[in-house]
């Protein structure tokens, strides 16, 4: 595996998301429901997608473009959802603590 | 359980055992400790403690033998429970650490194994001397975040019915 500046930030990204996984599991025993308890399941999924898509960064340059494309378009769609899922959390918590 | 009307009241093990947790009682078992005030019967705790009033001599027993609670002869509020408000649950006698337990022993019930950081909420502002209404909104709210909104909704209910009777 050639060592250049894609591969460190694939690797430093990879690092960063299981760092991620690790806290949004961890976290987990403390949220058993509620508002945050709804979104925290789905945002765990989602990590663990990440974790895993992640996991090919160091293999990019040996996967053929059309397969390439499909999963960054993927990661890119999760991204999204992750982000929505985020915004309508907080939206929901500054909800409840305004009330 | 015979005899539903025996006053009992909290010994200095008592007490103790409240922080402590040194026994494994159960979950009525520890209601019951908490709320147990010398003054009323102690039928009128089944609700609380969380079972019928005749298994409340199951769930005494245990607390009398070690030495946790005490019967006290002829209590002033001996078979005055009817018509209380909250389910026939005895009020605390009307000092904040005493509301402050009532309301731990509610949390413990309503929220069950999920108690700890609504119950935490609940024993640091009775430490602090704060308002305790305001400590059982707060505690609501993380409830409603963090554990259930039904069940939030539930233990806010009748912690105001709690503190305001």
């Amino acid at each position: 595996m050639q060592l250049d500046i894609i591969t460190i930030v694939g690797l430093g990204a990879v690092l960063i998301m299981l760092i991620n996984l690790f806290q949004v599991i961890s976290l987990k025993s403390q949220i058993s429901g509620g508002v945050v308890g709804k979104s925290w399941n789905i945002m765990i999924l989602l990590v663990v997608l990440f974790a895993a898509g992640y996991m090919i960064l160091p293999f990019l340059a040996t996967m053929p473009v059309e397969t390439l494309r499909i999963i960054v378009s993927m990661i890119l769609f999760f991204g999204a959802i992750y982000v929505l899922v985020t915004i309508r959390l907080i939206y929901g918590i500054i909800r409840e603590l305004s009330a | 359980m015979d005899d539903l009307q025996g006053v009992y009241a909290r010994t200095e093990a008592g007490a103790a055992e409240i922080k402590a947790r040194a026994f494994e009682l159960t979950r009525a078992q520890r209601n019951l400790l908490i709320v147990i005030d010398g003054k009323s019967a102690i039928g009128s705790f089944a609700k609380i403690a969380g079972c019928a009033p005749e298994q409340m001599g199951e769930v005494l027993l245990p607390l009398v033998e070690h030495g946790l609670v005490a019967p006290i002869a002829g209590g002033p509020n001996r078979g005055a429970v009817q018509g209380r408000p909250w389910g026939g649950v005895p009020l605390p006698a009307g000092s904040s650490a005493a509301q402050a337990q009532a309301l731990v022993a509610l949390a413990e019930r309503v929220f069950d194994k999920r108690a700890g950081p609504v119950v935490l909420k609940l024993e640091k502002a009775a430490d602090s001397g704060g308002d305790l209404l305001a400590a059982a909104e707060s505690a609501a709210k993380l409830a409603k975040l963090t554990i259930d909104e039904v069940k939030a909704q539930d233990f806010l209910a009748e912690a105001r019915r709690l503190i305001s009777a």
